[in-house]
């Protein structure tokens, strides 16, 4: 496999650990799953059409193996528990504060969009870009871009308006298009 | 008039709006107070986003997930895009920073040039002509980047045309910060007037390349290393990990011809276009 890949694939892992961390709200998990993603990336390198966008390829794969790894915690029957799964309480505790709450209730929301709505999430609120460059990105009209966009920009408002605070664990890690 | 509509109102609020548009949602939100609360999902959503999650954009990425991608003989140096054979077999040279460098052109962490070399990048070289060959183009037999991070193609190279060593100049590219600043300028062998330049990404990550540009022509990338710091417990910028040779410096050793320049020699080669 040539180093050029394995080269781009190292400078997309800050933006990687970011959108893990959006998916999980939670660092540590965030780099367990960019891991698994690298790892499953380098081995179906020759899937990925040179040319096209590696960023989008790779956030599809992260989503993949998050939502394979919701499913399994559903059908084990396992809850998470909100604050061990967090890293709420931080190495030195400076993450108490306001901002990580909010943090916790955004990734939280986020996970439980539909993929399709987490991906223009993340490449226009979390990754900065133009509606343009996110439809380039994704291979699909802007206004596909912007009604996907719209859709879950309310979906969270409103959740976050709800709740602002964990919602029960029971349904903290379920994604809505797995829900029955 | 019509109701606007909800992707209006939320490309109101990511500011992807014409002028005559925003004024056209200004005058209806100023008169439908229900457009007023379908905007303020929209805004609030944007500001609860926009950095929330920025943490891993401002640390170093962890060595395990490095070695993942390029499994755990991480510690490749640097990439020659240009004269490859040439240079490729470069020895590393332990570079006399002292030696050349005049001590106003050196910034503080300067020092720390010899850092760890995390990865050989490409990066510069996609900055550098990324508006000139779309897609895949293929300057330097490098592949171009077509994710998301641009950097305008003529970012790089305007700086080096035009700014003095020792001066950063600030880019804000696609919601990334990037500090670019020439660090000082020689003359080579064959390759024209160099400069050695480096480019702050996210806060810890930095890239230094070297690139040059014969009388009139555009600049070459002859070389770059990424490198990531920390911040140490006294405040002071570190290179993360064990410290490894400066490849980068082995390659200006070997191209300079005579000292680095002075800032006036350097002013006048602006001035002159770099003839």
């Amino acid at each position: 496999m040539s180093d050029d890949i394995r080269n781009r694939m190292v400078e997309l892992l800050p933006r990687l650990r970011r959108f893990g961390y959006a998916l999980t709200g939670n660092l540590d998990e965030a780099d367990d799953l960019v891991q698994e993603t690298c790892t499953r990336a380098l081995a179906s390198a020759a899937q990925w059409q040179a040319g096209t966008r590696l960023d989008s390829w790779m956030y599809r794969i992260a989503q993949n193996i998050w939502f394979d790894k919701l499913r399994a915690t559903k059908v084990r029957g396992e809850t998470i528990d909100v604050d061990t799964a967090t890293d709420i309480a931080g190495s030195d505790g400076r993450d108490i504060t306001e901002s990580h709450l909010t943090l916790q209730v955004v990734a939280n929301c986020i996970s439980q969009l539909p993929a399709e709505q987490q991906l223009v999430i993340t490449h226009v609120c979390i990754d900065g870009q133009s509606y343009k460059d996110a439809a380039e990105a994704l291979g699909i009209p802007i206004g596909t871009v912007m009604s996907r966009l719209a859709r879950a920009r309310q979906a969270l408002h409103l959740a976050m308006v709800a709740g602002h605070g964990a919602p029960p664990a029971n349904s903290r890690l379920q994604p809505s298009h797995l829900r029955k | 008039m019509s109701k606007i509509s909800d992707e209006m109102l939320m490309a109101y609020s990511d500011g992807e709006l014409s002028f005559t548009d925003r004024l056209r949602v200004e005058a209806y939100v100023a008169r439908d107070p229900s457009g007023a609360l379908r905007l303020a999902a929209f805004t609030a959503t944007g500001k609860e986003l926009s950095g929330l999650f920025d943490r891993p954009m401002r640390e170093p990425v962890p060595q395990r997930l490095i070695d993942a991608v390029m499994g755990s003989t991480a510690q490749s140096t640097v990439t020659f895009p240009a004269p490859a054979a040439a240079v490729a077999s470069a020895q590393i040279i332990q570079f006399d920073h002292a030696r050349r460098i005049p001590a106003r052109t050196l910034p503080k962490w300067g020092l720390a040039a010899a850092c760890v070399t995390l990865l050989a990048s490409a990066i510069g070289t996609q900055w550098l002509f990324s508006s000139r060959t779309s897609g895949t183009g293929d300057d330097f037999g490098v592949t171009m980047l077509s994710d998301g991070v641009r950097v305008p193609s003529q970012a790089l190279a305007s700086v080096l045309d035009t700014t003095a060593s020792g001066q950063s100049v600030a880019n804000q590219i696609s919601g990334m910060q990037v500090t670019i600043k020439p660090v000082f300028t020689f003359a080579s062998e064959g390759q024209g007037h160099c400069r050695q330049y480096e480019i702050k990404l996210a806060q810890p990550t930095q890239l230094t390349g070297v690139a040059c540009r014969t009388s009139g022509g555009p600049w070459h990338i002859e070389g770059q290393v990424a490198s990531a710091f920390v911040k140490s417990t006294d405040g002071s910028i570190v290179p993360a990990g064990k410290s490894s040779s400066a490849s980068i410096d082995a390659l200006v050793d070997r191209m300079i011809a005579g000292d680095v320049m002075g800032i006036e020699e350097e002013a006048g080669l602006m001035e002159r276009g770099w003839r």
